[in-house]
Parts: C-alpha cells; structure tokens; sequence
C-alpha cells in the first residue's frame, strides 16, 4: 500500500464572470501517493491545469481542502506556501517561464540559493550535476533565448528539481514542444520517477499520458475515470497505448 | 471620430501615467510662470516707485561746498542732460539702535512728499503719509532689516553737532537708496528737525577727510532723446563737467534697479536653472514612458495597423496624449503660481524695500509654456518614429526582435546578498531602461550637491575670503582714523588679550573714476589684505592697483593697462598688476593701498581693522575690553556670522525647497517608472512566486534595484557637481560678485544628496511595488 503525501478533499474552484460564478472544479476528491506517476487527463477547459495549481499551492481553492503534510494549503499564509513552492514541491510550466536574464545555470541556482537547508557550495554542485544530466552541461552559461526550446524545458526541470522536492508538478511540459524534445523531457520525467519522484503531470497528450502510473481523467471540473498503470517500460510502448486509449474511448475522450 | 475614441481608451486606461505627467508638468509650470512673474513684478515695482520719486539717471552725492554754481551750470547745461534738481541732507556719520551701529553713510532729509509709507505688513502702502512732528523720522526698508528695528523704537543719529535721539514714525518705501543690498539711506525727519539740525551743523568743520557736513544729492536726468546708456551717459557727464569726480559717490538708476534686485535675482536664477534641470527631467521621464509604453503596447498598435490605421495617425493619438497631459498641467500650474507669485514677492520684501505687483506675466509665460510644448513635441516625434518599423503580422504574432541581454557588467548571483546580487542583474540586464532614470537622478543629485556647495560656503569662513570677502569675527572702526603705528598700539593690546590673526586693516572704500567711470575703490594698509588675485599679481608699488574681474571686464581693461584715476579735483595714474575677485558693490571695484592712495588724497588714515580671534568664545570679552582701554578712539564689535541672517535664511529655505522638490520629484519619477516596469516583469513576478520567492522578498529586490540605480545616478550627479557645480555658481553668483566661485567639497556635500535619494528610491519603489502582492501565479498558466 502506497503512503498518500497530497489529499485533496472536496476541492472546488469558481471564478466571477458575467456578474456570476463559473465553476471550475466541483468537489474534487484527489490522493497523491508517494512514488507514484500519475497524469490528470481531459478536455480543454475540463479544469485540468486549475486541479494542479490548486494542488501545488500556486492558487487558492474556493472551497474544500488540500491537505500536504497534516496541513491545509488553503488556509496557509504566503509565507508558508512560499517555503512549500522552494522546499517541498517543483513546478514546470507549459511555457517554461524561466527568467530571461538568467543563464540557464542561474536559472537552477536561483531556486537552490531560497534553501536554506544548502550552502551556496551545495547548491552549485547540485546544479551542476542537474545540469550535466540534463545534457545542458555545454549551455549552462546561455541565456533561455539562446537555447532551443527543448533545451530550455529540460532547464526548467532541473530548476524544479534542485531542491529535491517531494512531490514534482508538471502542467503539459510537452505541450510547446516538437516530437524530438517532447520525447527527451518524458525520459527525464520518466527518469526521475523510476528514481522515486512522485510526480502530477497534466497533459491532453496521449504520448505523453503513457508514462503515467496511474491516470485520471476530469470532465467538467469532476473526476470521471481512473486507470492504473505498471511502470512504464519502452519495450511494452505499443500494448500500453493501446490500453491507454481504449480507456479514453470509454471515457469519450 | 476615431482618433478622439482611441485618445478617451488611452487616457482612461493609463490613468496613472496620465496624472504623474500632469502632476510634474504643473510643477514646472507653476515654479516657471512664478519666477517670470516674480521677477517682472519686481522690476515694474522698482520702475513704478523711481517714477513716482521722480529718481533722476544719475545720483551724485557732493559737498555742499564742492557744488559751484559754475558745476551746477555746467551740467545743467550738457547737451544730454535732461534736467537737474537738487536736494540737501544732513550726513549723519552713525545710525544706530540698541547697541548696533548700521555701518554706512546716512543721510538726513526733510521732503519725502512722493514717497510711499508701507502698512503695518509690509505688503500694501498707507493712503497718505502723516507729516513727521519733531523727533520722528521714517526710514527705509534696508535699514529696518538690517538692525531689525521698526515702528515705535528709538534710534541714535550722530551728526556733527551731536547725536541726537528719534523715534521711527514708520517705513517709507524709497526705490533708490532703500534696498537692504544698497549701502547708503535717507532719513527723513521733520521740517523742524531739519531746520534746527541744518543750522547746528553747516559751518562746522568737516570732522575729516572722508565725511562733509551738508551733502547735496543731484539727480541728474538724461533727455528722453538721449540714446546712451546709464553708464555712457554718467561717464560722458562726468568726463565732461567732473560732477562725479567732485563728489564722493554716485549711483546710477540702472545700478539702484540692479543693486535692489540683486538677491532676487540669485534666487530666481537658481530656481530657474533647478527648474530647467526638472524640466530635462520631466520630457526625460515622457520619453521613457512613452518609449516602454510603444513596447508594451506593440499588438495593439500592429492590430491598429492591420485596421487601416496609419502611422500618423497613431503618433498624433500618442502625441495628443502626452500634449493633453502637458497642457493640463501648465493650466494647473499657472493658476496655484498666482497665490505663490503674490507669497514670493512679500518674501523679498525686506530686501528689496519695494511692494512688488501683484499680476502674472501673462504675455512671457505662454511663450515659455509653448516653448515648452514645442519641445515636448519634438520629443514625441523623435520617440514616437519607432511606430513605423510596427509590422501589422509580425506584432499580432508577438514577434519583436529576438532580446538578448548582454552586459558586461554581469555580477554572478551569490546565496548571500542574494536578493542584492539578483537586483544587480536584474538592472545590468536592461540597463538601458534604467539610463532615463539614472539621468534624472544625475540631474536632481547634482543640483542638490551644488546647493550643499553654496550652503557649506556660508559657514566657512577660508571660502568667503578665498572668494574675497573681508572675514572677520572683531571689526574696529576709529572715529577719526588712526596711524599705522597707533594701529599697531592697538594689536599689541589685542594680542596681550587673546591670539588673533588679522583679516584687513583698511582706510574705507570710496568711490573713483577710473577713466572717467566712478567705481568703488576698496583701501588698504598693504596689499597683503587685497585677497583672491585670480590673474597676474599683487600690490607692490604704490602707482598699481589690482581690479576685479568684473569691472575689468565692463570697463574693458586688463593686467598692464594705465589708468587715470581720479578723486576729486585730482587725478593720478596706476597701472592694473593684477585681476582679483571682491564682493563690493556687486563685484565692481577695485583694490589699491594706503601709499597708493596718499597720491590722491590728503592724509590717508585708517579707519577699520578686522581680526580673526583663536578664541571666539573671548569675542564679546575682547570687544569690552578694548573699549573700556581705548574709550572714544575705537568701537570694537564682535560678531562671528559670517552672513546676514536674512540672506542666510533665503539661501537655506532655497536649498529646503531643492531638496523638497527633488524628493518629491523622484517619488513621480520612481511611480511611474516602477508601475511600467512591474507591467513588463509581471510575468516574471508570477515565475519567481512560483519558485517560492515571497511578495515581501520581491518587493525588497525591487526597492534594492532602483537604489542601485539611483546610486549609479547619484554617483554621475556627484561627479557633474565635482566638475560644473563651481562654474555654474560663478556663472549665477557673477551678479553679486562672484566671478570665480572657489568650490569646496566635504563628504557631506556628497553623502547627504546621495543617500537622501538613494533612500527615497528605495522607499518610493518599495511602495510602488505593493502590486507585487496581487500578482497570482495562476496568471502564468497558457489554457
């Protein structure tokens, strides 16, 4: 039996519009465990992306909780959810969003330096290493819009990774991405995972939904479906997206 | 239609930019149109009052007795002289009330029926002027100022038959003499009193050399149709009839127009050219705004483009914008300089003796605002040009230019000082964006070093003799003038006293023709008291004379010239050996020594010593001392301010209202260019919330960065005050002259301008970055 590290019990999400509320996510009931590579499928505008940002403490549930580590992230001051984005959690965009005046190494480092369980030697040496597995050893000293995209994804994986965190969040890393790269950040991922980083991707990319261990799918602001997964393994590819898609089929994907 | 729709979007949706430009442009406006009309008000006061008392081209001051018929004849009859009157005073040879002796010629009258007696303030006139009955006298602003008497105190007059005591019925506003800045006044005093006193004192000797009896004052009035100037026409007079030269002084109207509104004018120049630098300021400030709001704004304006917009048409909307802003800040600006031009013109009231008027030059101060907007549209042209490169489809992609930051001063980001070292590049990054800024702080920061300058020169005494000022803590006058070897008597009894180093030992000033020209002659024991040489060298021999820059200039003269000086029905020449700086009448004068003197004038004596005294804290001990030794032989005085209070209050409210203005200045400037930087990083605020920086830790980087460029401006500032403060000073204070201004640095007079700013950046930016807050980290999501 797996140990759940993020819950999330009752979580909804609305927004004004039009003088009303636009109800994002109703009620959803989440666990997260430990080790584990789980992807949050659906449609646009399913709620996918608002799921994880609410999970990961990027932004505030309406209502319900979101429990990490015996504690509600909804009633945690900035303060805390500050120390709980650098220490505990990492965070890749869709759009990368690294600091465009940084080199890529800074880009790492800066994330590192908020740690204060590191010194600066620590921290530069982990950098390094991320970097070097990342293959981005020869670019490290290049501002993100000197390097390709791929290149710049994979330098926002190691950015969320350096303080080692417990639970990695990835909101459809793949998604500005070509074929070629879109394959060399899921090996990372897959990587880290097979390495014992929990994971929560979301993505509509069924490539990509194939390295998940356990998949879940939303529809309208609700979880609709659950699939569980052996870990991924390149040879058994072709069976597994078979499976992958029979259940998205079901699911009228 | 459309132009005025877009313009309404624009203005509504940039309201803050909008407000600050209109907030600046009503400063500029408001301190411009106050110092145009302040200073018009000032002048028209003074023409409207000479006009009133009749005020002559030329006031000679001559000795009853010098003035021959045959002289009166002479000028009268000069074929540029317009007409002649005549008046006879009273020379009282001491003025003085509660102990203080006002230190120059004052002469005692009996008619002022043109003249003016101000109200109670000082801001308005009395309706009509009540006779003076014995005993009474009205005196002018200067010496109210001065000796800080008024209305119903007691004054002593010593004339030649004896002093006398008089009871000041009120203050008369007299446009010739009256200024704090000019040295001699007028006294009237009743019929009664004029005619008992006259009566005393005509035929009595004369006490000595330097002093008459019965003085009469001429005015004499050039022809309307005399084209030459003041000075042409008095030195043409005098060449031609020695009505100058026979008298011991003369002052023109021009001179009595420049003398009153000699400490104005300072401060108006000096706000001027602080208001200029704002000025600079300001369109800097437009630019910059303008050019990031290009930026930020490039889809819409490539959606404009593939509308149909041209671009014209989208620089006439900018432009329309800026230039609604400008002018609705002059519209403010020039009605809140009403009640401060009125404010303005009683604070210089003391000074000036004159009740300036009370309108707005109009007329000058639109030309000026249309100056100004002539300017910023030029700006906006030059700005706004970058509009035409706007490709409709390469905007509406996002598609500029690919940025790549490059800089070469790149400092690596260190765990400690790590929010100090990631402002740094996060300034090195776009230092270009920051250039505005920086620019602008030089600016502010070398204006408020330039005034710490003057302010550190009023209290440091090696400065004011440097520049030529007779410094001195104790100053002793002898009544009838003294040998130099009683002099010397009298330092020996000094010096048994206390130590003391001598700053002047002089017989006076009084005033020579050089070459036809009256100007202030300033004599000394030796020419080691004539100070600040600037060219050439001292006295040695006492056929040389060493003249002021200034009047070397106006006289067109220079070191190795001969000039015939004249005193008198005497005249002598000297040679200029060398060119020096003296405050004396305005910089006009020049030095010459005792035996140089002697060749003009009969037994020179000395009437004045000055001492510098180790001890001040003996000044007031040594003063009695040495009256109680020496009894009616000397007056000594001590006094160890090195400037009237008044002026001293005027140049700290000035350099007060500097450093207010700069303040508030960099808060506008700091608004507007945090809340134009906090739209373009608001993406990467959200990414560093994202990574688990806190609003409180941002903010403070925030603040760190814009210190860091205001510490690069300040330091430029600095810099620019280490290099052009002294010239522009000499430049301005040239008027009162100063035509060499000797800089003297402290670090106060750069650390306070620079951490002041520095600070007010940080505070500024700090609170202008309260946004940072609001910003969410869900906004960087891309559904």
């Amino acid at each position: 039996m797996k140990k759940s590290i993020l819950s999330a019990r009752k979580v909804c999400k609305s927004f004004a519009h039009n003088g009303g509320q636009l109800h994002i996510l109703s009620h959803v009931d989440f666990e997260l465990y430990e080790g584990d590579f789980t992807v949050v499928m659906g449609a646009s505008g399913s709620g996918k992306s608002t799921l994880l940002y609410a999970l990961s403490g990027m932004d505030r549930a309406t209502a319900g909780e979101v429990l990490y580590d015996g504690r509600d992230l909804v009633d945690m001051r900035e303060k805390e959810l500050a120390r709980l984005r650098h220490h505990d959690f990492g965070f890749i965009f869709q759009q990368m969003h690294l600091i465009s005046n940084l080199s890529l190494f800074e880009n790492v480092a800066v994330s590192g330096y908020l740690n204060k369980e590191r010194t600066a030697g620590e921290v530069n040496e982990r950098t390094e290493e991320l970097l070097k597995k990342m293959g981005l050893d020869g670019v490290k000293s290049h501002l993100p819009s000197q390097v390709s995209g791929g290149e710049q994804q994979r330098c926002a994986i190691a950015r969320a990774v350096v303080n080692t965190p417990k639970v990695l969040f990835a909101d459809e890393p793949t998604g500005a991405l070509n074929r070629h790269n879109s394959t060399e950040v899921l090996r990372l991922l897959t990587d880290l995972n097979q390495g014992g980083q929990s994971i929560l991707m979301v993505t509509h990319d069924l490539k990509a939904a194939l390295r998940a261990t356990r998949l879940l799918y939303l529809e309208d602001g609700r979880i609709a479906g659950e699939l569980k997964l052996p870990e991924y393994d390149r040879q058994e590819e072709k069976g597994r997206e078979a499976q992958v898609n029979a259940w998205l089929t079901s699911l009228e994907w | 239609m459309e132009i005025l729709t877009i313009l309404r979007a624009n203005i509504r949706h940039k309201k803050g930019s909008f407000f600050s430009i209109v907030l600046l442009m009503a400063i500029i406006s408001m301190a411009l149109v106050s110092i145009v009309s302040v200073t018009d008000n000032i002048y028209h006061g003074i023409a409207d009052a000479q006009e009133r008392i009749h005020a002559g081209t030329l006031l000679c001051m001559i000795d009853k007795n010098k003035l021959t018929k045959e002289l009166l004849a002479d000028v009268e009859n000069h074929e540029l002289v317009g007409g002649v009157e005549t008046v006879e005073s009273i020379d009282a040879s001491a003025f003085s009330y509660d102990g203080n002796e006002y230190g120059n010629s004052v002469f005692l009258r009996e008619d002022c029926q043109n003249y003016r007696l101000f109200n109670e303030k000082g801001t308005g006139y009395q309706k009509e002027i009540p006779v003076l009955r014995r005993g009474e006298i009205y005196i002018s602003q200067g010496i109210k100022t001065t000796l800080s008497c008024g209305k119903g105190d007691v004054v002593t007059i010593t004339v030649a038959s004896g002093s006398y005591d008089f009871k000041i019925a009120g203050i008369i506003e007299d446009p010739e003499l009256g200024a704090q800045t000019i040295g001699w006044k007028n006294i009237f005093v009743s019929r009664e009193d004029f005619r008992s006193l006259y009566s005393e004192v005509d035929g009595l000797a004369k006490p000595e050399e330097n002093f008459c009896t019965i003085v009469t004052q001429v005015s004499i009035d050039k022809k309307d149709d005399c084209a030459l100037t003041d000075a042409k026409f008095a030195r043409q007079v005098n060449l031609d009839t020695e009505i100058v030269d026979m008298g011991f002084g003369s002052l023109r109207k021009d001179l009595q127009v420049n003398y009153t509104f000699l400490f104005p004018k300072i401060i108006c120049l000096i706000l001027s050219v602080f208001v200029l630098l704002l000025l600079v300021a300001v369109v800097v400030v437009m630019c910059h705004s303008l050019s990031t709001g290009i930026e930020m704004e490039y889809v819409t304006f490539g959606v404009m483009k593939a509308q149909g917009f041209v671009k014209g048409k989208i620089r006439v909307i900018l432009a329309a914008q800026y230039l609604l802003a400008e002018l609705g800040g002059m519209v403010f600006g020039t009605v809140a300089a009403l009640p401060l031009c009125r404010w303005l013109g009683n604070i210089f009231q003391p000074i000036t003796g004159i009740v300036p008027r009370r309108s707005v030059s109009l007329g000058e101060c639109v030309l000026i605002l249309c100056a100004v907007l002539g300017i910023s549209v030029l700006c906006i042209l030059l700005i706004t040009r970058k509009i035409s490169k706007i490709m409709p489809v390469r905007a509406i992609a996002g598609g500029r230019d690919e940025v790549y930051f490059d800089s070469r001063f790149h400092v690596a980001i260190r765990k400690k000082l790590f929010s100090v070292t990631l402002a740094f590049r996060q300034f090195t990054s776009n230092m270009k964006q920051y250039a505005g800024v920086g620019a602008i702080v030089a600016l502010l920061v070398y204006f408020m070093a330039a005034m710490m300058v003057l302010v550190n020169v009023i209290s440091a005494t090696t400065a004011w003799e440097a520049m030529g000022i007779d410094y001195s803590d104790l100053d002793i006058s002898f009544e009838k003038g003294v040998t130099r070897q009683e002099l010397g008597e009298v330092e020996k009894t000094l010096g048994k006293i206390c130590k003391f180093e001598t700053s002047y030992q002089s017989w006076g000033n009084s005033y020579l023709s050089v070459d036809g020209e009256q100007i202030m002659a300033c004599i000394y024991s030796d020419g080691k008291f004539v100070k600040a040489i600037s060219e050439g060298r001292n006295i040695r021999y006492d056929n040389e004379i060493v003249m002021t820059e200034i009047a070397a200039d106006n006289l067109g003269l220079k070191i190795g010239d001969k000039v015939s000086v004249g005193y008198q029905d005497r005249k002598a020449e000297y040679m200029i050996c060398g060119l020096n700086q003296h405050m004396n009448d305005a910089g006009v004068n020049f030095c010459m020594t005792m035996d140089g003197a002697a060749r003009l004038i009969d037994d020179v004596k000395l009437f004045y010593a000055g001492y510098i005294l180790e001890d001040k804290s003996q000044g007031e001990n040594v003063a009695a001392k040495l009256g109680e030794q020496y009894g009616e032989l000397l007056t000594a005085e001590y006094d160890d301010a090195p400037m009237d209070e008044t002026y001293e209050l005027a140049i700290n409210a000035m350099t007060l209202v500097v450093y207010v203005f700069s303040v508030f200045f960099s808060m506008i400037v700091v608004q507007m260019v945090c809340s134009k930087a906090f739209i373009r990083e608001r993406r990467d605020i959200g990414i560093y919330k994202a990574l688990g920086f806190t609003s409180a830790r941002l903010r403070f980087q925030f603040a760190v960065r814009f210190s860091i460029v205001a510490a690069f401006g300040a330091v430029a500032g600095c810099g620019l005050a280490a290099l052009f403060a002294g010239g522009m000073l000499s430049a301005i204070l040239r008027q009162i002259g100063i035509s060499s201004f000797r800089v003297t640095f402290h670090f106060s007079t750069f650390a306070i301008p620079f951490l002041l700013i520095c600070t007010c950046f940080f505070l500024f930016s700090y609170m202008a970055s309260r946004r940072v807050k609001r910003v969410e980290v869900r906004e960087l999501v891309e559904e």
